[in-house]
């Protein structure tokens, strides 16, 4: 049998998630389709496909996908509940096999939402993402509570802490979360981001120290692998 | 047609066709006379097939339509049996219109919005705990393979030079027994039975770690299962004999030809048997018996110890689970023996149980199935 050549096989993993493998997933996902939904993320991790792909071609690219169609009007708000409960679905699905090819580095996060914020999806995949570069995550969700995230931080020597807002409207609440956790902790390395940054806000380096505003995936994994 | 009333046309034919609120007319007799499209959808279509009592789900006491018209500003919360799912909860006003009653209904807003905040909350906490439980999961497993790796290997190491120590001081004992005093030859039976019992302990550590790494194999045969249980009772005749314990086979006479691993067999039934005679009392007997059908073979081994509480059924055959065995010989047990049992019995697609008899005794029982499994299966 010919010998099979690397970079036809690179070129093939990397177009696994297809226009087509796309379009029959957010279609599923608008209607609700659990099933569906399920088997091409199976069929996905069975072609071995990396999991950070599956998280940033698929359930990310999916999520804003609704999220536009909201801001259309053309879904409703339970139809984006309904979306976001289908990938936290499928991210435990995806969450085993990417635990299985972890390499732990030793080092230590802390990923949750600060107060009244309840959108914790994209905390979620930073967590996820980052466990996948060996980083230990500790994810405390969403709404999580400052003294929470305050015992946290010094019970786990978290090295880096990142805060998710989804809403625009709850910046003011992470600023204040920000100010709290920097009088116990000065020298903590902070990053934000999520959808809440599209309205602005995206120059909080300027307000507070060692703060980093992450405007992507891709971005974060650029970040973490340079520290 | 006045402004006024011309809007109320329109709102009247909105709620008629398009408004999802219930809107229903009953006649005196409780019967409905009217229905909007919502309401047909919700209930059914030929809504005029129905009384009151049909509509409304009535748990203390029917709904009475005569009474609650003389409240009509006050809403009801009332339950609707609907056609395609689980009833509906509406508030309810019930407003005559001359000598019939139209009822209004609506979905408690309010509670709705509460619900699907409280559902998201549950949702999102849920999902955190799934993730921190796959995540230990993940961490469990990997420190339980860390662990088979580490029994593995250091009980292969430890079987050498534990064997060599067992089997030298049997020599001694053989050879030079007769020249020690009492006190010394005693030390010296303490050491071999001391050695025994951690070889036995090493023997069991390498087969679960092989049975936990996934890495345990069966090399099938076609075999009489009588042969092991002969071959084991006659291994175990030393010990019970000591103890005046008999041990008996009860066999019938049909076919017990199956598809086996013979030695993994003889390991459950060493097991079973000497677990047997270590519990009976002295001058006691343990029975063996082998009944087959064409399909499995059945072995139950009884013996007169004390029985097994209810309790612990289930928990002895788990790893590191001694419970019952306080032996009546006063020896100890590894924990570990039931469970290999299980595995190997498992692994025959068998089954393996204890029934409980206590005060009268425990019995082990097993079945393998008499095709077994294949030897493709056990790779």
């Amino acid at each position: 049998m010919a010998q099979q050549n690397p970079e036809k096989l690179e070129e093939k993993l990397a177009f696994m998630i297809n226009d087509e493998l796309y379009s029959r997933y957010v279609t599923a996902l608008l209607q609700g389709d659990v099933r569906l939904c399920a088997e091409i993320v199976t069929h996905l991790l069975k072609e071995n496909t990396e999991t950070t792909t599956i998280y940033t071609e698929l359930f990310q690219k999916s999520l804003y996908r609704v999220g536009e169609l909201w801001e259309m009007n053309r879904v409703s708000v339970a139809v984006e509940h309904l979306a976001t409960a289908i990938t936290e679905r499928m991210l435990a699905n995806v969450y085993p096999a990417l635990l299985s090819n972890v390499s732990p580095n030793g080092r230590k996060a802390l990923i949750c939402c600060s107060v009244n914020e309840y959108h914790q999806i994209g905390a979620r995949m930073v967590a996820d993402i980052m466990e996948t570069r060996g980083w230990d995550v500790s994810f405390l969700g969403a709404n999580t509570p400052v003294n929470d995230m305050l015992l946290m931080i010094q019970e786990k020597q978290s090295e880096i802490l990142g805060l998710s807002v989804s809403i625009y409207f709850n910046m003011a609440s992470l600023h204040r979360t920000i100010e709290i956790v920097r009088a116990s902790f000065p020298g903590l390395n902070i990053f934000v981001g999520g959808q809440g940054f599209r309205w602005g806000g995206t120059d909080i380096s300027k307000k507070f120290s060692n703060i980093e505003y992450v405007p992507s995936i891709q971005t974060l994994d650029t970040i973490i692998a340079g520290r | 047609m006045t402004a006024d009333k011309h809007l109320l046309h329109v709102a009247g034919q909105y709620l008629y066709e398009n408004a999802p609120l219930l809107y229903l007319l009953f006649n005196p007799a409780g019967q409905v006379v009217d229905g909007n499209k919502y309401s047909r959808c919700l209930i059914r279509n030929d809504l005029e097939a129905l009384r009151v009592e049909d509509i409304f789900l009535a748990f203390a006491e029917p709904v009475d339509i005569a009474f609650l018209r003389t409240h009509p500003e006050k809403a009801e919360m009332l339950s609707i049996a609907t056609s395609a799912g689980p009833p509906e909860t509406l508030l309810c006003h019930f407003i005559p219109a001359e000598e019939n009653t139209l009822v209004l209904g609506s979905i408690d807003g309010n509670e709705t919005r509460r619900l699907r905040n409280e559902m998201l909350v549950l949702n999102n906490e849920l999902n955190g705990l799934t993730r921190e439980l796959q995540k230990r999961n993940h961490q469990l497993a990997e420190l339980n393979k860390l662990k088979n790796q580490f029994l593995g290997m250091a009980s292969h190491d430890l079987r050498s030079p534990v064997s060599a120590v067992l089997n030298y001081s049997e020599i001694l004992i053989d050879e030079t027994g007769y020249a020690l005093s009492p006190k010394h030859l005693g030390f010296l039976k303490i050491i071999h039975s001391s050695t025994d019992l951690m070889r036995r302990l090493i023997d069991n550590f390498l087969s679960i770690s092989l049975i936990e790494s996934g890495r345990f194999q069966l090399n099938i045969e076609q075999v009489d299962i009588r042969r092991p249980v002969e071959r084991s009772m006659a291994v175990q005749q030393i010990i019970a004999g000591k103890r005046r314990i008999a041990i008996r086979l009860k066999s019938s006479d049909e076919n017990s030809l199956l598809q086996i691993d013979e030695y993994k067999i003889e390991q459950v039934l060493n097991n079973l048997i000497s677990n047997a005679i270590e519990h009976s009392q002295p001058d006691s007997e343990v029975t063996v018996m082998i009944s087959a059908t064409d399909e499995e073979v059945l072995v139950k081994v009884t013996d007169s110890g004390p029985g097994i509480a209810e309790e612990e059924k289930e928990k002895i055959f788990s790893p590191y689970e001694k419970g019952r065995f306080r032996k009546a010989a006063g020896s100890r047990s590894t924990g570990l023996g039931l469970a290999i049992s299980k595995k190997i019995i498992e692994a025959h697609r068998g089954k393996i149980w204890v029934e409980n008899r206590p005060g009268r005794g425990a019995q082990f029982c097993f079945i393998l199935p008499i095709d077994g499994v294949s030897h493709e299966e056990t790779l």
